[in-house]
């Protein structure tokens, strides 16, 4: 009840869940250009994940279809009867795809469509787990993954977070009531996995959490040191946190707008003039720029074992590059997957690094 | 040419310790001539003895080959010498037009013909500055402004400027230095204390440095280039240590300890945003009015933001809105003021007593268990270790050189055991030898994993010291740098277009 008023005061007056501030692009995530003049390994429709198998091989995800990577070639492996949603290699070298509502594991005749006693609508990221266990997002149970738009908008928080046995042991409801989980991975203090909705990485079944995140978080991938990359697929802006306050013009706006038109996030921008907030500008250091609030934005960050951001790597407003949803770590380079344009980019972590002006520490 | 002042064989005993000694010193019609000396050098006593607000215990002052003795200010200025002082000494709660006429009231004053006279010679000046406005709704800048038009209005024909530029724009600062041409070419002499070494390079004519009370040197200023400044003023070379070379290292980004998003403070501070990390140095450069001391006053507690639609602040992820300053200790926050003879101590009580106000109110409602053997314990430990240097350890505050006050202000709030320690303009009017010992203090800090901010106007020294700079601009950051590619254009550019 006390929160309930204290929420009303705080909608009244601008506070609390209802401030409209948004986190800055500052410190280990100021702006660079490093995602947008990145290396094109490979551009096509539909890339949707990539995973690294135990041979150190790229696989991506796109459409239906699993390609295999090597150098800017890529080889087809498998054709699914449906769109992948999610990608992963086990420990044993087994490909698992997500098609939407059903996961596929390779040499299982039957997949798997449902556990805790509730099917599967729209798993966004696989994980292995130390102990061969996958860890799934299945990031809401009213929308499809495609329709993400729309969960954002209802402001959804069914999403939830389980550890399936492949071998057909018991499944484990690690969290459930997420606001689109949309990526996981075991770290040195337990399952770590991402929120879109609150912005933020929390630690499964505990409260500890990492908030504010400037953008809206997608797949967690670990690297060797014990951190990570986080790609967030979009950044946050103060237009779409109050356009999330304003209840009767956001229904009237979902009832009456096609969804590519809303004020929303986006994976991509900049195609049709009749997209919202691309007009305006600001002008910095003598120069006209685009207006800051970003429709669509190309963002992934390093962060280390504590879950401090170290670095990281941007398309921005005006660039291309945008909706960052997996960022891998392999030896010396860094493979980043753009949604929005569609393209597999490669960057050099060293040049990351000098990007960032770190002089030190391991990342 | 006789000089218009000189000094012979000048000195001040306090308790039979010398703060000047035979201080033989001359200043020429129109010269401008800039003193120079570490805090403690002896400048203050020095001008002071000069402009009538100290006695000397022995030497003669002449003043156009005449031997003078002025007993108070109103004698020196009646013998036409001014002293603009280094903070200001108007009255906070009358107007501009009132403390530029004080000591020159009639019987009847109209007030509307002292506001009038006032205009008129403000904007002779070129003084942007309302003249029925109240002193104490002013910035630093204009009150500086109005110390100098008072000493213009008295006709001095010596006038002392004590840090005169050390609260002016880069703009002002330039207006300032026209100004002192003019004086120059109508003949005024000026002496000149400076702890920007470049303006006593750009503006003087002879350069005097004192050191412990003693003359050094005085040259032509043609003939000293920093480093022979430096190295006369402290007697070691501190250039390195001050100026050092380029930064090559930057400290990584630690836990994000505070953030700032979309702050608003009346007209002050407009959607303001911004990080601090752990074990790190984040550099503050803006001109004044851009915002900076407002957000991190927000920061402390200090003041408040706007109520509706503030923004927020967040102390390690966790969402706060301080009502008083005693609620930030508790969340280990320290703002250390860039106006610390107003907010930073109690000038009439001892070191250790201010210090200790600090651990008082970092005890709470412990405070009444604290014992006062305690104060001494805690004085003597933080002034040996901060090297507070006093003529005895009883010293009252006031009588401390602008360094060590300055040492004192931050001993106060480092006994609180911040976590993130917010320096204001740390080494306004503080000497060099000073500067760099609160710098290896502020670079030991973020060393040990305390998220330091670093608010200053002083170029040099934000890039020196900073591991990230942000430029603020009309109330908000506008950009950040790297110090590894920042340069002074750079900044100021983003300063102020």
């Amino acid at each position: 009840m006390l929160e309930f008023v204290g929420q009303m005061i705080g909608g009244l007056i601008g506070r609390g869940g209802s401030s409209l501030s948004v986190p800055i692009l500052d410190g280990a995530f100021k702006p660079n250009n490093l995602l947008e003049e990145a290396e094109v390994l490979l551009e096509r429709p539909g890339l949707e994940d990539m995973a690294l198998a135990p041979d150190g091989s790229l696989l991506a995800a796109a459409g239906a279809e699993v390609l295999a990577i090597d150098g800017d070639a890529a080889k087809l492996v498998e054709r699914h009867d449906g769109t992948i949603t999610a990608l992963t290699v086990l420990r044993d070298g087994r490909r698992v795809v997500a098609l939407g509502d059903r996961i596929v594991i390779e040499g299982q005749a039957a997949p798997l469509t449902e556990a805790g006693g509730r099917r599967f609508k729209a798993i966004t990221a696989l994980s292995v787990m130390a102990d061969g266990r996958i860890l799934v997002c299945d990031a809401s149970a009213r929308y499809d993954g495609d329709k993400w738009q729309y969960d954002l908008m209802t402001k959804g928080r069914s999403g939830r977070l389980l550890a399936l046995d492949p071998a057909g042991g018991k499944d484990e409801l690690l969290q459930n009531d997420l606001a689109w989980a949309f990526g996981a991975m075991e770290s040195g203090n337990g399952v770590l996995l991402s929120e879109s909705w609150r912005h933020r990485l929390r630690l499964a079944g505990r409260g500890d959490a990492t908030g504010e995140l400037p953008g809206y978080p997608a797949r967690i991938t670990p690297t060797a040191d014990g951190g990570f990359w986080l790609s967030l697929f979009s950044g946050r802006a103060q237009i779409v946190e109050f356009v999330l306050q304003e209840n009767s013009f956001r229904r009237e706006m979902m009832e009456t707008i096609d969804p590519k038109y809303w004020i929303s996030p986006a994976l991509s921008s900049g195609e049709d003039f009749l997209e919202p907030l691309q007009s305006g500008g600001v002008k910095h250091m003598g120069i006209l720029k685009p207006w800051a609030p970003p429709r669509s934005y190309g963002l992934a960050v390093r962060c280390d074992a504590n879950r401090n951001p170290l670095m990281s790597v941007h398309s921005r407003v005006g660039g291309a590059n945008h909706g960052i949803v997996t960022t891998l770590e392999r030896g010396s380079e860094v493979l980043a997957l753009s949604k929005g344009a569609g393209r597999l980019l490669r960057m050099d972590l060293q040049a990351i690094r000098i990007a960032n002006g770190i002089t030190g520490g391991t990342a | 040419m006789t000089p218009i002042l000189e000094l012979r064989g000048l000195t001040k005993l306090y308790a039979r310790v010398p703060a000047v000694e035979n201080i033989n010193f001359s200043l020429m019609p129109g010269e401008v001539h800039a003193l120079l000396g570490e805090n403690g050098a002896g400048k203050s006593t020095l001008t002071k003895m000069i402009a009538g607000v100290v006695e000397p215990t022995s030497g003669d002052i002449l003043l156009d080959g005449k031997p003078i003795h002025l007993r108070t200010p109103a004698a020196a200025l009646e013998a036409g010498i001014a002293m603009v002082f280094q903070e200001t000494s108007l009255v906070p709660s009358m107007t501009v037009a009132q403390n530029l006429f004080m000591g020159n009231e009639q019987f009847f004053n109209r007030l509307r013909g002292i506001n009038i006279a006032a205009q008129q010679f403000m904007q002779a000046l070129n003084f942007q500055v309302d003249p029925t406005a109240m002193v104490q709704t002013l910035g630093a800048a204009k009150k500086q402004m109005i110390e100098i038009a008072r000493a213009m209005l008295s006709n001095a024909r010596v006038i002392v400027f004590d840090e005169p530029t050390a609260t002016l724009t880069p703009e002002e600062k330039k207006h300032f230095f026209d100004l002192v041409r003019t004086l120059k070419g109508r003949g005024v002499a000026i002496i000149f204390i400076s702890h920007a070494l470049e303006e006593a390079l750009a503006i003087s004519d002879r350069i005097t440095i004192l050191r412990d009370g003693q003359h050094v040197v005085t040259d032509a200023t043609a003939n000293f280039d920093r480093a022979r400044i430096v190295q006369s003023m402290v007697g070691r070379s501190l250039s390195e240590e001050l100026y050092g070379k380029r930064k090559d290292f930057v400290r990584p980004p630690g836990e994000r300890i505070l953030q700032v998003s979309n702050l608003r403070v009346g007209n002050m501070v407009r959607n303001n945003s911004l990080s601090v990390f752990a074990g790190q140095v984040t550099g503050v450069f803006g001109l004044v009015g851009s915002g900076r001391t407002e957000t991190f006053k927000v920061v402390s507690g200090a003041i408040k933001r706007n109520y509706l639609n503030g923004g927020e602040v967040f102390i390690r992820g966790k969402r706060v809105r301080y009502r008083v300053p005693a609620q930030s200790l508790r969340e280990k926050v320290a703002y250390i003021t860039e106006d610390r003879k107003i907010e930073g101590f109690f000038e009439t009580m001892s070191i250790k007593a201010n210090i200790f106000m600090g651990r008082l109110a970092k005890a709470g409602w412990r405070k009444f268990w604290l014992r006062r053997s305690e104060m001494n314990r805690i004085g003597e430990e933080w002034g040996k270790s901060l090297h507070i240097r006093a003529v005895s350890k009883d010293a009252k505050v006031i009588e401390l050189s602008g360094g060590n006050q300055q040492k004192v202000v931050i001993a106060k709030s480092l006994i609180q055991e911040p976590d993130l320690i917010i320096f204001d303009e740390p080494t306004r009017g503080v000497d060099v030898g000073a500067i760099a010992e609160i710098h290896q203090m502020i670079n030991r800090l973020a060393d040990e994993g305390k998220a330091v901010v670093v608010i200053s106007s002083y170029l040099p020294e934000v890039m020196q010291l900073s591991d990230r700079l942000l430029v603020a601009r009309q109330g908000r950051v506008v950009e950040e740098f790297s110090p590894l590619d920042a340069t002074e254009e750079n900044l100021m550019y983003a300063a102020v277009h």
